[in-house]
């Protein structure tokens, strides 16, 4: 008999709200969070619209020894925080190894606040000075002793495996684990985090991801590859999944973090419950590095294998958050996966995007849209894609267009699909105070 | 959710791609007792510490292996075209020399993870690109200033692939085309241990039935300029102007510091069915495969106490069902960093008391230096080889072992010994530690 896990915390900073009741009610009202960027002046960038996280987000200096000062640390602390108030647990004394050693985080990171302007901004104050002409040729190595401690600290901010083991200081666990399957990553953390609990590994978890990718070089960088949207007069209307006028994502930013337990646990320590994890499933492309294998064989397969794992069929499913970018390929490979695992009863299922509200967040989109679900089902009320205007005839689903739908369901799927292939669906169920 | 299954998880193949050549060569430097680091040369010239072991793996030689035609180097970092190069090594020793010719059946039925530090860039692009958008003095004031109008005249050059092979999932994307794995897949990050830690999450694929067959391993591109100058600004390098052969010297008392060196190591962990149906013989059972978080006591300095390694060390042995005395061999992490080493050497002692002197304990950071992330999957390769050929290699440039450590073997030349009970500890100075037990088929 497999342990039952349940979800008891959940914390998100997102660029709607930075608390799951008010960022609900922004989606149930269509709201987008789409703006041009201010982090820095976008004017030449050929996408300069982002959904940033605009207000400020309160956390303490460090925990530990870890420096909390960056964006994607404050993000990942002020979420986790979130999540542990919101379960209500508390933290084992630093000697109780017998409970630390039944605690895990599982964290999925992006790159670092600053990524590659720190990098190379750091690298130049080692390697020596220099100006802005482009013409000139790059200066000499100097050697070590030119390091400066704040260089070190911006090179460090590359290496965001600092953030689960100050959010395993933060819980008092004993097992940290932090891990990357691109936009699938937030989904996978929650996959991995079931199956420490069903395995008996661990008791509580806390899972979740962080991204802050809204950097100088990392917008131009993902325009290069023809992912981002260039609708920069039309923020709001930029991203609009299942359109046929998408024309790429929304680069977005934040964090979200869920407390996962075994049942028992939950109950023998009286935990409000908010929604059980049914099932969890993954699959892998194994065919291009950027480009979804066209006839959504593995999402299909991510999908069958969540519905497997707990023990669901199709028609069980009353909802599915979809992966649903924005991007030409995206959008109808996962529509065409959806109708090969749902057959006829796809044309009927209810399916949105919530990135048509609050763009892509990455590492942190998979949980953030896992939150999503849990919140549809505990207020009968299934979120819309907005900004959608136009069929695609590749893209034929009932995608609760621009309106938000009052309906009870007790059963959702949550898909998150990433670059290089990676693909992870789960299967949530409303907690009714007993039996799902 | 369904439950997991109760079946053994078993090694089946390995791989290697490090300073010393692939995992044959470096088997036969480490028994020659002799170190592959080297002098840097070339524009790494002044990069500290001034020697390391850096690869000598071409795109030649990845095509050569099995999935690696597939590939394409252009879209690869230092991290992914090493962990490549050992999940290619990985397959070929495992004979599954076509992998993409396998039935849909057995590509679902087969996963890979991947262990990385950080899919971290050359620099000298990078540099290039804050050069021209930057308008700074940065050298004098540690403060640059980017002018937001130049963005794209820096990016000149730049092409998207730039970018999208930085994202740190791409080691495991490109071993999962590479291996035709469309099964479960995931990259893990962090130092040393995440080598050993994704042989824990093998076996929690193969118990929960999401796959039958796991590709799985490790990269380490130690000798990277970023890598080199973060672990500079840590303090943790060894000293500049030593003797490059002697300057790796793990668990030594005269040890100065870290010495970077580059590598990949991979394996092919099974099912006992998934071996039969090919004809393939194990080589080892993973009887144990634990880790564990302890933070470090500051921002650059190690635990407090020794007492994580220790506890560690006795999950492991306890989940494996082993009494300490029962060990036959101990791969250690052996950073090379003083005040980490003497820690683990204290564990040691506590753990294995009064079994110290039975205790084979080997460490190969003097061969090739420290590794990263594959540091500790290449301890996993030190410990099946020694099950292999029965024989434990020389210490190399450990002459003065931490106290602890005094009873220890001091062999300079190989000795033989049956190993059929081996563990490979890998500590990260981050916090995570992690061990595997395996033992002989």
């Amino acid at each position: 008999m497999s342990r039952r896990v349940v979800v008891t915390g959940m914390g998100t900073i997102t660029p709607h709200a930075d608390d799951v009741d008010s960022l609900f009610d922004q989606l149930r009202e269509g709201v987008s969070a789409v703006r041009r960027i201010s982090l820095f002046d976008p004017e030449v960038l050929p996408c300069q619209v982002a959904a940033e996280v605009r207000y400020p987000v309160e956390v303490p200096d460090s925990i530990g020894p870890y420096d909390l000062g960056s964006r994607a640390m404050r993000f990942a602390y002020g979420a986790a925080e979130r999540a542990l108030r919101d379960s209500a647990l508390t933290v084992p004394a630093a000697d109780d190894y017998a409970q630390r050693d039944r605690r895990a985080v599982q964290l999925s990171v992006g790159v670092g606040s600053t990524a590659m302007e720190a990098l190379g901004a750091t690298t130049l104050s080692v390697w020596g000075n220099s100006d802005s002409t482009d013409d000139r040729p790059l200066p000499e190595f100097r050697r070590a002793a030119a390091l400066e401690p704040q260089s070190s600290g911006r090179l460090e901010e590359w290496f965001l495996d600092q953030a689960a083991p100050a959010l395993g200081l933060l819980l008092g666990a004993e097992h940290v684990t932090t891990a990357a399957s691109a936009c699938a990553s937030g989904s996978h953390s929650l996959l991995d985090a079931a199956h420490a609990i069903r395995l008996g590994h661990a008791d509580v978890v806390l899972c979740g991801g962080v991204c802050t990718p809204i950097t100088r070089s990392m917008m131009p960088g993902f325009a290069m590859l023809s992912a981002l949207t260039s609708r920069n007069d039309d923020p709001a209307g930029a991203s609009r999944p299942f359109d046929r006028d998408r024309d790429g994502f929304i680069m977005a930013e934040g964090a979200s973090v869920l407390v996962l337990e075994s049942l028992e646990h939950a109950k023998e320590r009286g935990a409000r419950i908010h929604a059980e994890v049914l099932g969890v499933g993954i699959a892998t492309d194994s065919y291009r590095l950027t480009d979804p294998e066209p006839t959504g064989r593995g999402m299909a397969a991510a999908m069958r294998n969540a519905l497997a794992d707990a023990e669901q069929n199709p028609q069980d499913i009353g909802y599915v958050n979809a992966h649903g970018t924005s991007t030409k390929l995206n959008d109808a490979a996962e529509t065409l996966a959806i109708k090969q695992v749902f057959g006829d009863a796809a044309r009927t299922l209810p399916v949105s995007s919530s990135k048509s509200m609050f763009g892509h967040l990455i590492h942190a989109a998979g949980v953030t849209e896992g939150i999503v679900c849990i919140q549809a089902m505990k207020q009968g009320v299934l979120p819309p894609t907005i900004n959608y205007e136009n069929p695609d005839p590749d893209c034929d689903l009932d995608y609760i267009p621009n309106t938000a739908r009052e309906k009870k369901v007790g059963v959702v799927m949550n898909n998150s699909f990433g670059f290089g292939g990676q693909n992870v669906s789960v299967v949530l169920g409303a907690w009714e105070g007993g039996m799902s | 959710m369904r439950a997991g299954r109760n079946i053994d998880a078993w090694v089946s193949s390995y791989g290697a791609v490090t300073g010393a050549g692939d995992e044959r060569a470096w088997r036969a430097r480490w028994l020659e007792g002799a170190s592959c680091v080297r002098a840097f040369e070339g524009p790494e010239e002044g990069l500290p510490p001034g020697y390391g072991a850096p690869v000598d793996f071409t795109a030649k030689d990845l095509r050569g292996l099995p999935g690696g035609r597939g590939l394409r180097p252009g879209t690869m970092t230092a991290s992914t075209f090493l962990s490549s190069g050992a999940v290619g090594r990985a397959l070929l020793n495992a004979e599954l020399l076509d992998p993409g010719a396998d039935s849909d059946e057995l590509a679902d039925r087969r996963g890979v993870y991947i262990g990385a530090y950080t899919n971290f860039p050359k620099l000298k692009k990078h540099v290039k690109l804050v050069h021209v958008m930057g308008n700074a003095d940065v050298g004098r004031s540690g403060h640059y200033v980017i002018d937001d109008h130049r963005i794209m005249a820096g990016m000149k050059g730049f092409t998207g692939f730039d970018f999208l092979k930085l994202m740190n999932n791409m080691p495991t994307a490109h071993a999962a085309i590479q291996a035709n794995a469309r099964g479960p897949a995931n990259t893990l990050l962090g130092h040393s241990s995440v080598g050993l830690q994704v042989v824990g999450k093998a076996w929690d694929a193969l118990q929960l039935g999401m796959a039958d067959q796991m590709v799985v391993g490790a990269s380490g591109p130690g000798t990277l300029e970023g890598l080199c100058l973060v672990h500079a600004s840590q303090d943790a390098l060894a000293a500049a102007g030593q003797s490059p052969e002697a300057a790796a010297r793990p668990l030594d008392q005269d040890a100065t510091g870290l010495v970077p060196g580059d590598a990949g190591a991979a394996f092919v962990i099974e099912t006992e069915q998934s071996m039969s149906a090919r004809d393939a013989s194990p080589l080892a059972r993973v009887a144990a495969a634990r880790d564990l978080f302890v933070a470090p006591a500051s921002a650059r300095g190690p635990w407090k106490d020794s007492t994580g390694v220790e506890r560690l060390l006795r999950a492991t042995l306890q989940d494996a069902g082993w009494e300490p005395e029962t060990l036959d061999y101990l791969v250690a992490a052996g950073v090379g960093v003083p005040a980490l080493d003497r820690l683990e050497a204290e564990a040691y002692a506590a753990v294995f008391g009064g079994s110290m002197d039975s205790l084979s304990i080997g460490v190969h950071t003097g061969v090739s230096g420290f590794t990263e992330a594959a540091h500790g999957a290449l301890g996993m390769v030190a410990a099946l080889q020694a099950m292999e050929d029965g024989r434990l290699p020389p210490q190399v440039n450990l002459e003065r072992p931490w106290g602890a450590l005094s009873a220890m073997t001091q062999h300079t030349s190989p000795i033989s010994r049956e190993v059929r009970r081996a563990l490979a500890v890998s500590l990260s100075p981050e916090g995570t530690l992690a061990a595997v037990a395996l033992e002989r088929a």
